[in-house]
């Protein structure tokens, strides 16, 4: 058997082989392929023949904002390290052996359908959503997701391509650059002059996306373009733009392969990062697995406070060098702006929408903070502190974090909805609260289960104890909004969510007290 | 100064430590030596409060668990993992915060000086090379001038200038009265200044052997393949048995 096919083959074998050994791999991926199937059934039970749907347009719109920032990444990747398409097993035993280098980019590329299928595998998820507001079938969410696969291939590509041709060349980066802006700039300007003194906003935005510009814009325009076509059954327009991606993508893999078979020291660098930040995981360094590779100027210097208060002195020294507007962070501002935009079209019942969507994706986010960070360091378990001051001073940032983006997300969104500013503060509060209680669920899990456990289960158990905890709180705020109707009832509701959040991140604090000295220090378990 | 009594310690089926006892007195070198997967790192990580385990330690007679061991106890992790987003002197000013030291910055330069590290103080953790960081490791570890040192395989990735300085500071450690475990694989880096070993296999110590107890200018090289060696030779007996 050709050495390759047998590497692909005993590599699937292997890995389903393992899975009864892996319990929570084989639970993560019954629950995939029973939520598809279940998705599948439910967005056929609910497509709907006829009117009423929102114009396919918008979801074009949707759809090329989301390859757009696939396109944004390969790039800045392109000009850093590259993108990973082999792993340093390759590197070790394919890369030095009697092969031929072209079927191994193939062998290569292979991988990466994988890898773009996975990434874009969220699509099915929303089929629901898909089949109720634009009345999409299942094989209308395939579709989706099939062209959504082409254009991050075709990333990928590019991204190697870009990597190879810029590195060490600080001219021909600067020269990508100017023509990544060079290729979007048509619609901009385009989009500037429709927008500019438009009565009707909607109007001018749905003129921009039905327009060439638009569907002519390099990959992202192409492939929604091409989506969009193919859902309407265009046949001519779908040919043409689908086409013109896997031209794209044909085009370049074959000018690798003729052109550069010496391509090895281009992937080198990127298989190289990427093994060194598994392996930074696995040796429990996440600071160095998360840190960015930007250089960053060191100009103020210094830790205050003593005692376990160091903590979170020098979390601010942290927070402040990662980025100079401290709490600041780009997601907190691109938040605020994706909620301003979100009140801006919606109005009534943005409020609400927003406080639930964030807290879904707190729920994800709050073990990015550095508190949490510091329990996969020796540091924090071998300080001589008594173990409750060094979780709550260590946590004192994410909770000044959850805090600002408070204030300002839901004042933007009380300033763009117009919607009562008492509904907005109490809306803050539940938020802030909530993040609490998600740091106290995280230490309640630690002290519980004392780390020993595979991160795939412990993600699970959380996720599901943060319902089971918020459930009678939801469900008081709606009885209570229930209960005083308008105008003030949302407003008591959300009130009553923020003050159950607070006494319930108050008991898992108490119940999680040394949770330090209870517990084996996390490592990254893969299982 | 460092006891640990019957040690046990289970990763779910896994018996990675199985009654294992150690001793380190004030100003003796232990070294705990043993083939991949034998435990070495689980007791050391179990003596440093980093895991939970069923049995007993104590540092300088206190709960390992508590501020006062804690206080006494310092570590050299075998992987170093510094702070990204801290130069290397915010790295030696957090721990003196953190514990309270008083006048530390002499103490400070000194092994900044010792360890090359000077003209890298506003150099950030991520910029460090695996060698640098595993210097400011020690640096950090041994800051707090505790009575008892745990190294897990301080000498890798360390440059040969490295090598002799952390010699030669466990050296002066151990004049003064410190107590150190130091587990590695490196046997001749610490030949020349062992007091007692602890050969470990499978989870237990296989043998515990005090310097003079080496008989006939035997080397610790020699002894820990005698036992290993004839372990996994009686292992393979069994087998064909």
């Amino acid at each position: 058997m050709n050495s390759l096919l047998y590497l692909v083959v005993m590599s699937v074998k292997n890995a389903l082989l393992e899975l009864p050994r892996k319990p929570a791999k084989l639970i993560l991926y019954i629950i995939v392929i029973a939520g598809i199937v279940g998705l599948a059934l439910m967005s056929t039970g609910t497509r709907v023949s006829g009117t009423g749907f929102s114009d396919v347009a918008w979801l074009q719109g949707i759809f090329f904002i989301l390859i757009f920032m696939f396109a944004v990444i390969s790039v800045q990747k392109g000009l850093s390290n590259g993108d990973a398409i082999f792993s340093m097993d390759d590197v070790n035993l394919l890369f030095v052996s009697p092969v031929d280098s072209r079927p191994i980019l193939l062998y290569g590329i292979v991988r990466m359908t994988r890898t773009a299928l996975w990434t874009g595998f969220f699509i099915l998820f929303q089929s629901n959503t898909l089949a109720r507001v634009y009345g999409l079938g299942f094989g209308g969410v395939l579709l989706l997701l099939c062209c959504a696969v082409f254009a991050l291939i075709l990333l990928f590509v590019l991204s190697l391509i870009i990597y190879s041709a810029t590195n060490g060349r600080p001219a021909r980066k600067r020269a990508v650059k100017a023509i990544f802006v060079a290729l979007f700039l048509p619609l901009v300007i385009y989009g500037l002059t429709r927008l500019a003194g438009a009565l009707d906003m909607q109007g001018a935005l749905l003129d921009i996306i039905r327009s060439p510009f638009f569907a002519w814009t390099p990959v992202a325009g192409w492939s929604s373009a091409g989506a969009i076509a193919l859902l309407g059954g265009d046949a001519g327009s779908a040919f043409l733009f689908l086409g013109l991606t896997v031209l794209a993508i044909t085009s370049l893999i074959a000018y690798i392969a003729l052109s550069n078979p010496d391509y090895y020291e281009d992937v080198l660098v990127a298989a190289e990062t990427s093994f060194e930040k598994k392996r930074d995981l696995a040796e429990g360094r996440i600071g160095a697995a998360t840190s960015s590779s930007r250089k960053i100027k060191v100009t103020g210097t210094g830790i205050g406070g003593v005692g376990a208060r160091a903590f979170f002195f020098k979390h601010l020294r942290e927070v402040f060098r990662v980025n100079r507007f401290g709490f600041l962070s780009l997601r907190c501002i691109l938040t605020v702006i994706g909620a301003a935009i979100i009140a801006a079209f919606m109005k009534d019942g943005s409020l609400l929408l927003i406080l639930q969507i964030l807290m879904w994706l707190q729920i994800f986010m709050i073990g990015t903070g550095q508190g949490m960070k510091e329990l996969y360091s020796h540091y924090i378990y071998m300080i001589p502190e008594a173990s409750f001051p060094k979780i709550v001073w260590s946590n004192l940032e994410i909770a000044f974090t959850a805090l600002i983006e408070s204030v300002l997300i839901f004042g933007a969104v009380c300033a763009f909805s117009g919607e009562s500013p008492l509904l907005a503060a109490v809306s803050g509060a539940a938020y802030t609260m909530f993040s609490l209680l998600l740091i106290g669920v995280n230490y309640l899990s630690l002290r519980w289960t004392g780390a020993d456990i595979g991160a795939g289960l412990l993600v699970f158990l959380y996720v599901i104890a943060v319902i089971l905890i918020m459930l009678p709180g939801i469900v008081l705020a709606i009885f209570a909004s229930a209960l005083i109707g308008a105008p003030y009832g949302d407003s008591a509701g959300v009130a009553l969510l923020a003050a159950y959040g607070c006494v319930a991140a108050l008991v898992c604090f108490a119940l999680s007290k040394g949770a330090l000295d209870a517990c084996d220090m996390p490592v990254i378990k893969k299982t | 100064m460092i006891h640990a009594e019957n040690v046990t310690k289970r990763y779910g089926k896994l018996l990675a430590n199985d009654g294992v006892n150690i001793r380190v007195a004030e100003g003796e070198t232990a070294v705990l030596l043993g083939p991949n997967g034998a435990g070495k790192s689980t007791i050391i990580k179990s003596i440093c409060g980093l895991l939970r385990f069923d049995g007993l330690i104590t540092i300088g007679g206190h709960g390992n668990r508590s501020p006062e061991a804690k206080r006494l106890l310092g570590y050299v992790p075998e992987f170093p993992s510094p702070y990204p987003m801290l130069t290397v002197a915010e790295h030696l000013e957090f721990i003196a915060k953190a514990y309270r030291l008083a006048a530390w910055n002499a103490h400070a330069e000194e092994l900044l000086n010792r360890f090359e590290l000077s003209d890298k103080r506003n150099k950030l953790g991520k910029e460090l090379s695996k060698g640098m960081q595993q210097k400011l490791s020690v640096c950090c570890a041994l800051l707090p001038e505790p009575k008892a040192v745990v190294f897990d395989e301080p000498l890798v990735g360390l440059d040969p200038h490295g090598i002799r300085e952390l010699k030669a500071v466990m050296a002066d450690l151990k004049k003064s009265g410190c107590a150190m475990l130091v587990s590695t694989h490196m046997i001749e880096s610490v030949e020349e200044n062992w007091d007692i070993t602890y050969i470990m296999i499978g989870g237990r110590v296989a043998r515990s052997c005090r310097r003079a107890e080496l008989e006939g200018g035997e080397s610790l090289e020699e002894m820990y393949f005698s036992i290993t060696e004839g372990s996994a030779d009686a292992e393979r007996g069994k087998e064909t048995l």
